[in-house]
């Protein structure tokens, strides 16, 4: 019965630790976010090493509509970006909050760019349909 | 206790909350369903009912319930969250059953639902960026991606722990409902038509 009490006592005290802990790593995360991440509000998208303000790259394209949602195709911006070869590169697209997801060339011949910043990928699940997006990586695979 | 008692409630609660996550899913952040709908509801059941096991079925009721959701973003995702949600907070009451549900102290109460929250929102959020792209899609899984993300998923984890803090406290409260609610007569008539009603109203959505 003492023991019993007393394991009781160790599982309490080990609760309070692991939620002060997790408060902890939760706090410091946020910190390092805020401290040395920030997020990058731009009205701009870097594609590889070109850089298209939402303007240009909505003024001189024609609007494509996949299911609901109407933007540019990514393959046209991917070509106006002047990358060889796109066949051969995989994606990662990246959001203002750091979020990113890497795409293979098939999924970006299918996809559109929104005026919302947002990627719509129509052969991926939504988790891949990127919002608020500020930048698309390209690297050979 | 009674198996059919038992299984409707998990019908019952399962389907109230797959409702929530419908109708709420696209409107309130992750943390929020997570820390508020989900946190709330398996804590009030473990509390009224008493029976390990039972949140998982709730999760498993609520995900099928989802899946037949025309609304709302990823659904193959919070699928997955969901069921991850309902074993994590079984397996945290698993490791510290005896010591919440016989809790007293206020403090014990907050930690315990700031630990579970975290917990599940956390888990939740991994597996979905893990799962996702292993069996629902032809994309490759890309740990550099999610680990890029790692430390907004645990600074989002913080925000679901504090509701967590609160909801856990709070959703406690009804065990003093327990009696009263499984004893009355009309638990069976009164919980099937909630369940089907649940199941209705997002069967009517499509």
């Amino acid at each position: 019965m003492k023991q019993g009490k007393g394991e009781a006592k160790v599982k309490k005290r080990l609760l309070i630790l692991l939620a002060v802990i997790l408060v902890v790593i939760g706090v410091g995360s946020t910190l390092y976010i805020t401290l040395f991440r920030g997020t990058e509000k731009t009205e701009v998208l870097l594609v590889g090493e070109t850089e298209f303000s939402l303007n240009e790259l909505f003024g001189t394209s024609d609007l494509i509509t996949v299911e609901e949602y109407q933007g540019v195709a990514l393959a046209e911006v991917i070509n106006k970006a002047g990358i060889e070869n796109p066949e051969a590169q995989e994606y990662t697209i990246i959001a203002e909050d750091g979020y990113q997801k890497t795409v293979e060339w098939e999924s970006i011949k299918e996809g559109i760019f929104t005026r919302e910043k947002r990627v719509i990928l129509p052969d991926l699940p939504h988790q891949y349909w990127i919002k608020n997006i500020t930048k698309i990586e390209v690297r050979e695979k | 206790m009674n198996k059919t008692k038992l299984f409707l409630g998990i019908v019952i609660f399962g389907s109230v909350w797959g409702l929530l996550e419908c109708l709420l899913g696209s409107y309130l952040s992750g943390r929020v369903m997570t820390g508020v709908v989900a946190l709330g509801l398996m804590t009030a059941t473990r509390f009224i009912y008493n029976q390990k096991g039972m949140q998982v079925g709730m999760a498993l009721v609520a995900a099928a319930l989802l899946s037949v959701n025309p609304l709302g973003g990823c659904i193959i995702c919070s699928v997955i969250a969901i069921v991850v949600e309902g074993a994590v907070f079984e397996l945290v009451w698993f490791a510290f059953s005896p010591d919440i549900e016989k809790a007293g102290s206020i403090g014990i109460k907050v930690c315990a639902g700031i630990v579970t929250a975290y917990a599940c929102y956390a888990f939740a959020y991994f597996m979905g960026q893990i799962v996702t792209p292993l069996l629902f899609s032809n994309a490759e899984l890309q740990f550099g991606d999610l680990a890029v993300f790692i430390p907004n998923i645990l600074s989002k984890g913080l925000v679901a722990g504090l509701i967590g803090g609160v909801v856990f406290p709070a959703a406690a409260l009804v065990r003093q409902l327990r009696v009263s609610f499984l004893r009355s007569r009309r638990y069976y008539s009164l919980g099937s038509i909630a369940a089907a009603t649940c199941w209705i109203v997002v069967i009517m959505c499509r």
